[in-house]
């Protein structure tokens, strides 16, 4: 659906703040110049650009922000924070909203559903990294 | 010999064995000697990007405090903690950079740590592997100890993301790194440039979402090949799991896919000062370098039948 | 008579698309041709030692040049035949480059052409006569018109060189549409404060004479000697006499809208501007006034303590000359009532940027309290919808007005520090900070205070019980946005001033096509026009915000100097001139010509008084125009007498 109906009441600010308390950068920051999601090398499968869930987060838009899987596709490579001419770790608000996400439902992988197959033979290095990226 | 203290993290001892095994045998060869930390933990990766979770910082600062007592028990050892892995040279870099900017986050985890009796005074440097080779060693003092030049090996420098980002723990430029390149030039092989030198390679989504990491390791491949790479040189096991795992698997399902084996830095630099070949655990790769290495004459005939 | 005849190659630029040997070779045979050569760049240095070493062994005595433009590099050789001792008038620019290398892409054609316009050229110019300029004096005074801080930085400047100025201004006070700023962008300084020291300079500098609520009412002549009609209008209180005791204004049974509050609050007829005020003295304002009859009422003059006030006081008109004149008339706001779908002037909650200056200002209607018009609450939620007028060039104007993205800014930024628990929101096309520190200041707006900024442009406003209900667009989510606001500013566009037209009508200086005062040239003398003496300060010539504004304000004065400082003018030689026995004085060419540099003389011829047409050297530009209207071919124009031109088409027509 393409319309929003922009409010700034007190839930919108709570959402911004929140984000900004977790990844510690000022969202206002962003100028949208886009250079995030232009280097952003999994942009191709992601549903919404990053600097689109920036602008969403500034304007307290929490249900689209948290329903976009974005966030989820990221790989916390870190090019787009190396890369931000605002100096906004950019990164770091993907894994705010990821945390956002986990801090009210702790499991976005079950790993107790995870087949032992896939267990046994991964690197440890993938499954803890993957585990403390996907759950609370 | 200058004693380095030494942090190996988890992959060096399952699937990475290979790396570690070389990285210790050359360093010898360079008048250097890796001391493994007794009773070292995961580093915690990754790091977290996070500001207000401390928990996630407690690990590798634990790594750290243990180090530095570690160091004190070695001979002319400069302050400085060595790393193999990427991932875990980032995260203890990040963190170190973290605890130094914020004497209060320090105290907080200190106050975790005194359970194991250990404090961190936040003096301690992280290094990784690829900077004591640079900045100490030298290119030079490399090239004198190679005895098999890797003639006819063309090698894509494969950064991934984690040796050049972010800002804290970087080993070189972000943008245009060149520490690979010279080590790679120094042995005497090749060097073939690949634009997707930090293509990330979709990392932990390996986990669950494979198809990620497919995709990207399909590009960085077909970016390095089409520039005539036959081989990728990497410092990350995750990276190198990623890119050798999918691309076997790639290989199976299309005829016309043809991989190229991955290499970590230190075993380019034993195969070319002569090391024995075991100590690669090549048998352990997915694309088995071996018959290259042999068509190449870098490696003994001996085996083949 | 010896000709050198040079062809430039202009790099590859004329030697491109020309055979410019060809060239050359056709122009030997010609007659009185002495020598016709090629060179790479005329203009450069060794092109002019060939030139000067040609005249210095082969006699030549006129030269033509086949090059660029001559608005390029005429005043170049004409300097340089001067140097030699040759009439700078027998030098000939023949345009091979923008009328023909770089407009034909046929070299042959191309070739061709230069050719003709050579051959022209070369015929013509045997038939030139050495011409002489004259010369007129100089008035060393300078009139500027226009006391907003353009005027009062131009007045300052002249005056401070040493030349008596006259600054007039049509309002009561100098101070313009700075004096009701609150603060300037991107320092956030007071606007009166660093403004009303140059006020208080202006009307204490020996040097300037301030004529305030006065307005030029003619101007004639020309560059050195500009006969001014200025009309001082009665102010009804002598500005001597008046102690400024505020006794009067309570008194005054009148109440309308205050200019200077933007008509946001109420003033009597008898006021002073605002407390700044240069001259510092109260007025009367006319047509508000009861009738300036002490028969109807006369209650300031009985309050009156020092007897300041003079129902009797008459308009003066003051006539002066001048040397050089500044026009410094400025902008006005874009009348945004044009804009329909915003409502403004239907929709209470939607206000002008200037109004909403107004609003926060500290000697604001609301006391520095940002209250809305409507009904004296505090907003909550303000909307700043940037580019109202600006940049449409469908229905209202074309152009980008420069200030607005960025006084939208400061206005959303200072709304957030008024009214903390506010929200700013600003809807824009683009963001433009062009300006010394003004892309920080933008990027602070955003980051220290929050200000949110939705890339789109806003489509219509409706009025929802005491909110506006925004009916807008966020291009950057492609998604259509609506939102309720409290409080709406449209960053209004610039347009030129009513003063600004008026002048420029009275002094025939070409506008654009937006209304604003054309440049003499828009890079290389933006603060020139076309007519000499006459410079431009400020926003008269297009939307400037307050640096800008100061150092063309001035540049201005800087190229005012230049001829105020001359004891004497040379005017240019290739002018018009009558010839008196031929001449019928119909008044054809007066009526013809665009600058009134001719008119209708009386004459004694044997004992009759004829007219007959005579032309002002000073002011006549030689454009000819008079010379093609005239029916018995009694004007000819000095360099380009008929005989010359016909010599010319006979040439072009010959091939």
């Amino acid at each position: 659906m393409s319309y929003e109906y922009i409010k700034f009441g007190k839930e919108e600010r709570e959402f911004r703040q929140k984000i900004e308390e977790i990844s510690g950068e000022n969202i206002f920051s962003c100028y949208q110049c886009g250079k995030c999601s232009a280097g952003c090398m999994f942009s191709d499968k992601m549903d919404r650009t990053v600097n689109q869930q920036i602008l969403r987060i500034q304007l307290g838009q929490k249900e689209k922000v948290l329903s976009a899987n974005t966030h989820w596709v990221c790989a916390s490579c870190l090019t787009c924070s190396v890369r931000c001419p605002r100096d906004i770790d950019v990164a770091a608000i993907m894994e705010a909203i990821r945390e956002y996400t986990l801090r009210e439902e702790p499991e976005k992988i079950k790993i107790s559903e995870l087949p032992k197959k896939v267990l046994e033979k991964l690197p440890n290095i993938a499954l803890v990294a993957n585990f403390r990226k996907k759950t609370g | 010999m200058v004693q380095y203290s030494y942090f190996p993290g988890c992959n060096l001892k399952t699937n990475a064995k290979g790396f570690e095994e070389t990285a210790i045998a050359v360093s010898k060869k360079l008048n250097v000697e890796l001391v493994e930390i007794p009773n070292w933990n995961c580093c915690g990766t990754v790091h977290t990007m996070t500001s207000d979770n401390i928990m996630k910082r407690i690990a590798p600062v634990r790594v750290l405090s243990r180090s530095k007592k570690h160091i004190e028990t070695l001979e002319e050892s400069p302050n400085q903690v060595v790393t193999l892995c990427s991932m875990c040279n980032s995260t203890l870099k990040i963190v170190s950079k973290e605890v130094s900017d914020n004497q209060d986050t320090l105290d907080k985890i200190n106050y975790q740590l005194e359970d194991d009796e250990l404090t961190y005074e936040n003096d301690i440097e992280v290094k990784h592997f690829l900077e004591i080779l640079r900045d100490s060693v030298g290119y030079e003092g490399i090239s004198k100890k190679v005895v098999k030049p890797l003639k006819g090996l063309k090698v894509s420098p494969y950064y991934g993301c984690m040796l050049l980002h972010p800002e804290e723990a970087k080993i070189d430029d972000e943008e245009m790194p060149d520490v690979l390149e010279s080590l790679v030039e120094s042995l005497g092989a090749e060097l073939v440039m690949s634009p997707l030198f930090k293509y990330c390679c979709g990392s932990y989504h390996i986990v669950d979402q494979e198809n990620i990491v497919s995709s990207q390791v399909e590009k960085i491949v077909e970016a390095a090949t089409r520039r005539g790479a036959n081989a990728l040189v990497v410092a990350c096991p995750l990276c190198s799991y990623n890119i050798d795992q999918q691309q076997k698997a790639m290989a199976k399902e299309s005829a016309g896919f043809k991989p190229i084996p991955i290499f970590y830095f230190t075993q380019l630099m034993a195969l070319a000062m002569g090391e024995p070949v075991k100590i690669n655990h090549f048998k352990e790769h997915f694309i088995n370098p071996e018959p290259l290495l042999k068509e190449l004459g870098l490696i003994g005939r001996k085996k083949t039948k | 008579m010896k000709i050198g005849v040079y062809i430039c190659e202009c790099g590859s630029n004329i030697a491109g698309t020309v055979d410019t040997e060809k060239v050359a070779q056709s122009a030997e045979p010609l007659p009185k041709v002495a020598v016709s050569r090629v060179y790479r760049y005329a203009c450069s240095e060794p092109g002019q030692n060939l030139i000067t070493q040609d005249i210095e062994e082969l006699g030549l005595d006129r030269v033509i040049v086949a090059a660029c433009s001559p608005s390029m590099h005429e005043p170049t050789f004409r300097a340089l035949l001067r140097e030699k001792g040759l009439n700078p008038y027998l030098l000939e620019m023949v345009n091979i480059r923008e009328q023909c290398s770089w407009v034909h892409s046929d070299k042959d054609q191309a070739t061709d052409k230069a050719i003709s316009l050579l051959t022209s050229a070369i015929l013509r110019n045997t038939l030139m006569k050495p011409l002489t300029p004259k010369k007129v004096g100089v008035i060393n005074k300078a009139l500027v018109i226009g006391g907003g801080i353009a005027g009062i930085q131009s007045a300052l400047d002249l005056a401070e060189v040493g030349y008596q100025t006259y600054l007039v201004e049509k309002t009561p006070s100098i101070g313009g549409k700075m004096a009701q700023l609150d603060k300037t962008f991107p320092t956030l300084d007071c606007s009166a404060c660093i403004l009303s020291p140059k006020m208080v300079d202006v009307g204490r500098h020996p040097n300037i004479t301030l004529l305030a609520n006065s307005e030029v009412i003619e101007v004639d002549g020309y560059v050195g000697n500009f006969n001014v009609k200025i009309r001082k209008k009665a102010t009804y209180v002598d500005p001597v006499k008046c102690t400024l005791c505020d006794e009067c204004v309570p008194v005054c049974p009148v109440i309308v809208h205050d200019e200077y509050n933007a008509d946001l609050s109420p003033r009597r007829a008898i006021y002073i501007p605002f407390p700044q005020a240069v001259p510092a003295t109260y007025i009367i304002d006319e047509e508000a006034c009861l009738g300036i009859d002490p028969l109807i009422c006369a209650k300031c003059r009985d309050v009156c303590g020092p007897d300041a006030i003079d129902f009797d006081m008459k308009p003066e008109i003051i006539e002066e000359e001048f040397g050089a004149i500044i026009v410094a008339t400025g902008y006005e706001p874009y009348p945004i009532e044009n804009i329909g779908e915003y409502g403004y002037g239907t929709i209470h909650n939607v206000i002008s940027g200037l109004e909403f200056e107004r609003i926060i200002s500290a000697s604001g209607p609301t006391d520095g309290v940002v209250r809305r018009p409507s009904d004296g609450k505090v907003p909550k939620t303000v909307v700043f919808i940037h580019c109202a007028g600006s940049r449409d060039p469908a229905k209202h104007l074309p152009y980008c007005s420069k200030v607005c993205c960025m006084y939208s800014t400061k206005h959303a930024l200072q709304y957030r520090h008024l009214v903390h628990d506010g929200t700013a929101v600003n809807f824009y096309i683009d963001i433009r900070t062009a300006g010394k520190d003004f892309e920080e200041f933008y990027q602070r707006a955003a980051e220290e205070d929050g200000v949110i900024y939705i890339k789109g442009k806003v489509s219509e406003l409706i009025e929802d019980g005491d909110q506006v209900l925004v009916r807008g667009v966020n291009t950057l989510t492609s998604e259509t946005v609506e939102m309720h606001a409290d409080l709406v500013v449209l960053a209004t566009g610039l347009i030129p001033s009513e003063g600004t037209r008026q002048i420029a009508k009275m002094l025939k200086l070409p506008v654009d096509s937006t209304g604003f005062i054309r440049e003499a040239h828009p890079k290389l003398k933006p603060v020139d026009t076309v007519i000499s003496g006459v410079f431009l300060a400020g926003t008269a010539s297009g939307p400037k915000d307050i640096p800008e504004t100061v150092s063309h304000a001035s540049g201005a004065a800087s190229r005012a100097s230049t001829i105020l400082a001359q004891k004497e003018l040379e005017i240019e030689a290739t002018i018009a001139n009558v010839n008196e026995i031929l001449c019928r004085g119909c008044g054809m060419c007066v009526d013809s010509c665009p600058y009134s540099a001719i008119e209708l003389v009386a004459k004694n011829s044997f004992g009759h008084t004829i007219k007959v047409a005579s032309v002002n050297e000073a002011l006549c530009k030689g454009c000819g125009t008079c010379s093609a209207t005239c029916l018995n071919g009694a004007i000819n124009h000095l360099g380009y007498t008929d005989s010359q031109i016909l010599a010319q088409i006979q040439a072009l027509g010959g091939k």
